[in-house]
């Protein structure tokens, strides 16, 4: 029996040896051979064609300049990217690219056609980060920036880290996708600005759909961020008006603050309620009042300000959002719907909801440390 | 060449599988590459109920593998084959068997080919899909060839080298949105239902039970083996299923071809990125093993029709599993081929065995008067 079947079994060890040689059939990627495209910009041309400009690293000796930044047109984007391809003598792929800069003149015309052509190729990350510029995007990158090098770098460094300061939001090609194809919130991306040799991260590009209705500055896409999540990291300013006693007015900048936030929606009365319970653990690092913030009562009543000029920017803030930009970036919607308290949900039953809802923010600071000084 | 004694107790005990083996294999055999696009297809029939889906077909499994176990109990020591030829007579039997052999053949072409699709899906875009079938047929047919033991052998392998990627859902679970989930218990029965049926064709492969069992060490604790085998599978399947309806919102998850691997594509490790990629290679492993355990099962019929040399046999079932591979041009095609597996699958792997029995109960007397001779001994070796 034993001879019988290792026969045609001895054969085959030999054939799967054979098949290492096929491993020389595959398309090869030589990494000096590649231009590996770490950061691309895209922008609206005046004859409304797309322009789209991507920066590569550039590896060879003789170069001066160690990025290859290059601009190509197309009525595609593909299009666009391939004709990129034209311009230089490396192969160009995609699969390092780290950030994909919009203009706003490209956002406001709608930006899912550009989302969707990065989300078909298999070989870009979802992880690449979005951002909208509030001029030419093009700029961004052609710009020399003497202290960068490398610009893909400098971009994604900047947005990364703000992201962890909650002055922008961290948006993903996957989060992007997400909130546009969900009936219940409307996606945000970092807004950024060129100011002279700098890069300035600005706040917020707010979306309806996929089109660019307006932007939340950086003090703003706190509060904003706060009301969508719980995270820790973020820095807070706010003037105290009213410390009572002959006090002025002061200023308190907290840091470190972990904000933890949960939500309740219902309807009341027909119309749709949801009430935002935010709780902020904070640490005093700068303080311009005169009273000393070590004692129990004026710790308390700062507290107080805080959660009060807190509370205030955020309504406020919900009611731009509401009333001026009509967009749902927080997932007010998706709160709604969660509560099953809707027969049928979709897209126009969402923006209606989301009109008429009345928000209330409850917030509960609790300053945990005054810093090394008394 | 021909004296085998290929069905006896011997042959059997000699190639036989213990405890451990027989849950892993079982495990092997049903995780295919079904499991890729398995988020989208229960979101598109019950939206984010769709994990419920999973848990009824759990349930309907364990009820075809109790139908199985009750079938391959009254028949000690004979397998598929051997049952079907008792029932039916050596004629009947046998066209029945090749249909099932053909059947077997069909669900290995459909995995691999599904598996080559996903490779130059995500890999190797510009290679030839027959190149690549060929080098993936020939693990196939090692394996294959080995028989039972070495089938056994490979799938507590098969475990082992993939289990890791459990751990990556650790990912895109910090992603997920509880919104997502609810309001939990919101679904339609229809919707509930089809759902459950497509689900039903990731469920397929505990069938090979029938085919396996007179190879089982220890025929007592097959059942419990078995049975744990499918619930690990039921239970990993809801795992990546709940996180993907988490991760994704729910008209994203529809769009998607295989959520599955779009969520290993945001890990990123210090040292690597674009783990996906070696998601998919590592995959081979489990459709390697399913693919082998089909072909092996072809290749039981015609051991037993023409007690030819069992390696012999399975090679005789690869030409035809290659046509059948490469026939599917491109994806609107692979995805009809598909789709005709899935029901031909659910169908077999669900009302075969029942269909079998019943057969059994109401022929009673011609289908329990002869197996005795074997069964002693079948019992002893065991």
């Amino acid at each position: 029996m034993k001879n019988a079947t290792s026969r045609p079994a001895k054969l085959l060890p030999l054939l799967l040896v054979t098949s290492l040689l096929f491993t020389g059939c595959a398309r090869k990627n030589i990494l000096e051979d590649l231009g590996l495209i770490t950061s691309a910009a895209y922008d609206l041309a005046e004859d409304n064609k797309l322009k789209v400009t991507v920066t590569m690293p550039e590896t060879s000796q003789e170069a001066t300049k160690k990025v290859q930044v290059i601009t190509a047109k197309g009525d595609l984007f593909k299009e666009a990217t391939s004709n990129i391809s034209l311009a230089t003598d490396r192969q160009v792929v995609s699969g390092q690219m780290r950030t994909a800069i919009f203009s706003e003149k490209l956002a406001r015309i709608g930006l899912w056609r550009a989302v969707d052509t990065l989300l078909r190729d298999v070989n870009i990350t979802s992880s690449l980060i979005l951002c909208i510029s509030d001029g030419d995007a093009r700029e961004v990158l052609a710009t020399k920036y003497p202290d960068h090098q490398r610009v893909g770098k400098y971009v994604y460094e900047l947005l990364h880290k703000e992201a962890k300061m909650f002055s922008i939001p961290k948006t993903t090609l996957h989060d992007f996708s997400r909130e546009y194809n969900s009936s219940g919130a409307d996606p945000v991306i970092p807004y950024i600005r060129l100011t002279g040799e700098h890069l300035l991260a600005a706040g917020t590009a707010l979306f309806r759909d996929d089109r660019f209705v307006g932007s939340l500055s950086p003090e703003e896409t706190k509060m904003f961020l706060m009301l969508k999540g719980s995270g820790k990291g973020a820095d807070l300013k706010q003037t105290l008006h009213n410390l009572g006693g002959n006090e002025g007015e002061a200023q308190v900048l907290l840091t470190y603050v972990l904000s933890e936030q949960s939500h309740k929606a219902s309807i009341q009365g027909g119309k749709p309620q949801i009430v935002f319970d935010i709780k902020l653990f904070g640490q005093v690092i700068e303080y311009t009042g005169t009273q000393s913030i070590s004692k129990k009562d004026v710790l308390d009543k700062i507290e107080q300000e805080v959660e009060k000029g807190l509370k205030e920017r955020m309504e406020d803030l919900i009611q731009q959002l509401q009333r001026k930009y009509k967009c749902d970036p927080i997932g007010i919607g998706d709160h709604l719907r969660a509560t099953g308290l809707y027969k049928r949900w979709d897209h126009d039953i969402w923006r209606e909801a989301y009109a008429q809802t009345k928000v209330i923010v409850k917030l509960k600071l609790d300053i945990i440390r005054t810093g090394i000084v008394k | 060449m021909k004296k085998e004694p290929v069905s006896s107790a011997k042959f059997y005990a000699l190639n036989s599988i213990d405890f451990t083996q027989t849950m892993f294999f079982v495990q092997s055999v049903q995780i295919g590459v079904g499991l890729f696009s398995l988020p989208r297809l229960v979101s598109e029939e019950a939206g984010h109920s769709g994990w419920i889906a999973i848990l009824i077909a759990g349930l309907i499994t364990q009820l075809s593998v109790l139908i199985i176990f009750v079938l391959a109990r009254r028949f000690q020591g004979l397998d598929l084959y051997g049952i079907i030829n008792r029932l039916f007579g050596r004629w009947v039997g046998s066209l029945l068997g090749f249909c099932f052999a053909l059947y077997c053949i069909l669900i290995a072409a459909d995995v691999s080919r599904s598996y080559i699709e996903v490779v130059q899906q995500w890999l190797f875009p510009a290679s030839s899909k027959a190149l690549f079938y060929s080098l993936l047929l020939m693990p196939i047919a090692y394996c294959a060839v080995g028989g039972a033991r070495v089938l056994g052998r490979f799938a507590v392998l098969t475990f082992f080298a993939t289990v890791w990627m459990v751990l990556l859902l650790i990912v895109p679970l910090q992603e997920v949105q509880t919104d997502y989930y609810q309001p939990i218990f919101e679904f339609g029965w229809s919707g509930l239902m089809r759902a459950t049926y497509k689900v039903s064709a990731s469920m397929v492969g505990f069938e090979l039970m029938l085919v396996i069992y007179p190879f089982i060490q220890n025929k007592k604790k097959a059942l419990l083996a078995t049975s744990i085998g499918i619930w690990s599978t039921t239970l990993f399947y809801l795992a990546v299923v709940l996180v993907a309806i988490g991760f994704y919102s729910q008209d994203q998850i529809k769009m998607i071809v295989s959520p599955t691997l779009t969520l290993f594509k945001i890990v990123m490790l210090p040292l690597a990125e674009r783990i996906e990629h070696f998601g998919i290679s590592t995959w081979s492993f489990l459709v390697v093993s399913t693919a082998a355990t089909y072909l092996w099962a072809a290749g039981r019929f015609v051991t037993q029709l023409k007690r030819w040399n069992p390696a012999f046999s399975t090679l005789l079932f690869v030409p035809l599993l290659f046509l059948l591979g490469v026939y599917p041009r491109d994806m609107a095609m692979l995805a009809k081929f598909e789709e005709i597996a899935a029901m031909i699958g659910s169908a077999v792997s669900l009302f075969f065995p029942l269909f079998l029995l019943l057969v059994a109960i109401l022929f009673r007397k011609r289908a329990e008067r002869r197996p005795q001779e074997d069964e002693s001994k079948g019992a002893e070796a065991s």
